[in-house]
């Protein structure tokens, strides 16, 4: 039982890292404020999908990584990606039997709400406040989020993560 | 519940550590070392094409490039030749008037800008050198044309440094033609900085050099900043708006020079009075 249940942790591990390299990856000049919440999208699937097992700990300790390769304020990503994973760890029953346009509109409240706290952060510690193109990331994660539901999910059954 | 909110302390407290007083460097340190292989990963597409560019260059490129190389070694020593009788010229002068002045015969080291996108409306960048070469916080970084930034953060084995036309950076500047003193903020967009402190009647002009005046002690004194392009002289206001365009290449430079300033000039300061003296017996 318990051998079952650790299976799969080395893909998981390797998710998490494949996200945080496309979240500082370069993208095209001007691309880059339009780049989707990798991580955030990768954590709210293991949180629904796997929430024994993947939790607020791990949401902040992601965010920290985060924080530390994109330079921000030391546990600004890690607040809001562990506040997310709260979310999506309590909801995750309703979630998962809602139909697909109902849980990808959820999806899209979870990434809003990190980017409201890194908001929130930024504007508590002074800096500089893009308009509204700052919510962009959210919609581009959302556009992705069927594809990354459709690979993470048949890695999931193929390694049978549970 | 209860660890949401044992987790969401930790982080806040965190901030409040990292915001201004730096004291969580040592945690900083150590899981940027960790995550120092993502970092190369993320730099290896831009890594991989400058070596097939070099490796594949073709013979008459190389040959090109190294004549082009020569006359421009050639037209940089002849330029220094003079430099050096200016400068020599330039110490007699202020020994004379008995004031010092720092030569510069500085240390420095090149560093190679690393591919990694930070945050998109921040005008920061990383750089592939880190502690482990001695740079500092506050270090200045100038590319071949001008002052870029200075470091905002230094990890083991790479740093971060902000630029000068970041929101939320300031450098202290003269006009290289009459030395007026004033500050260039940093606007958020790539090509402008702007002067908020020009009274509407100060003496400037567009084209005018804007220099480090070396005030503050972070950045040494007389390396370019930018050119002023743009004033606008409102009667109904109390300072004129006075835009700048950055002297160095801040989005297209790949290879930084990081600055180590030398100290207070104090070994200079003997050969005035010595002179003075010389000069009374």
């Amino acid at each position: 039982m318990i051998r079952a249940r650790r299976q799969g942790g080395s893909f998981i591990l390797f998710s998490f890292a494949l996200s945080l390299l496309l979240s500082v990856i370069a993208l095209p000049e001007g691309f880059s404020q339009y780049r989707p919440d990798m991580t955030g999208l990768v954590l709210i699937y293991w949180c629904l999908f796997i929430p024994e097992r993947i939790s607020v700990g791990t949401g902040w300790l992601v965010g920290l990584c985060l924080d530390i390769l994109k330079n921000t304020l030391l546990g600004q990503h890690a607040l809001g990606l562990a506040i997310m994973a709260f979310f999506a760890n309590t909801l995750h029953r309703q979630i998962r039997v809602y139909p697909f346009w109902q849980q990808a509109g959820s999806v899209l409240i979870f990434l809003l709400v990190h980017q409201l706290i890194s908001l929130w952060v930024n504007s508590l510690t002074g800096q500089h406040i893009a308009g509204w193109p700052y919510w962009i990331p959210s919609l581009a994660g959302i556009a992705l989020w069927p594809f990354l539901y459709a690979i993470l999910h048949t890695m999931q059954r193929f390694f049978s993560i549970k | 519940m209860l660890r949401l909110f044992f987790l969401g302390a930790l982080s806040i407290a965190f901030m409040v550590f990292d915001h201004r007083q730096n004291q969580v460097s040592w945690l900083h340190d150590g899981f940027s070392a960790l995550l120092h292989p993502i970092r190369l990963i993320a730099n290896f597409p831009n890594s991989a094409s400058s070596w097939f560019r070099e490796s594949f260059a073709s013979r008459r490129d190389l040959q090109q490039e190294n004549a082009s190389l020569l006359t421009q070694h050639l037209v940089l020593k002849t330029q220094l030749q003079k430099m050096e009788s200016l400068e020599a010229e330039n110490l007699r002068l202020r020994s004379l008037l008995g004031s010092s002045f720092n030569v510069s015969n500085q240390r420095m080291l090149i560093a190679e800008l690393m591919t990694v996108d930070l945050d998109p409306f921040r005008h920061q960048i990383t750089i592939n050198k880190g502690a482990n070469h001695d740079l500092y916080v506050g270090q200045p970084l100038v590319d071949s044309e001008g002052i870029m930034g200075q470091l905002v953060r230094v990890s083991p084995y790479s740093s971060t440094a902000m630029l000068i036309t970041d929101p939320g950076h300031a450098i202290p500047v003269e006009i290289n033609r009459n030395g007026l003193r004033t500050i260039a903020l940093g606007t958020g967009a790539s090509s402008e900085l702007h002067l908020p402190y020009i009274a509407n009647n100060a003496d400037i002009k567009v084209g005018d050099l804007i220099t480090t005046s070396g005030l503050g002690g972070r950045f040494p004194q007389g390396f370019p900043v930018g050119e002023i392009v743009r004033i606008d002289q409102n009667p109904g206001k109390n300072f004129a708006q006075v835009i700048v365009q950055p002297r160095a290449l801040l989005d297209r430079s790949r290879v930084v020079l990081m600055l180590w300033p030398s100290p207070a000039p104090e070994e200079i300061d003997k050969t005035p009075d010595e002179d003075v003296q010389a000069t009374e017996k």
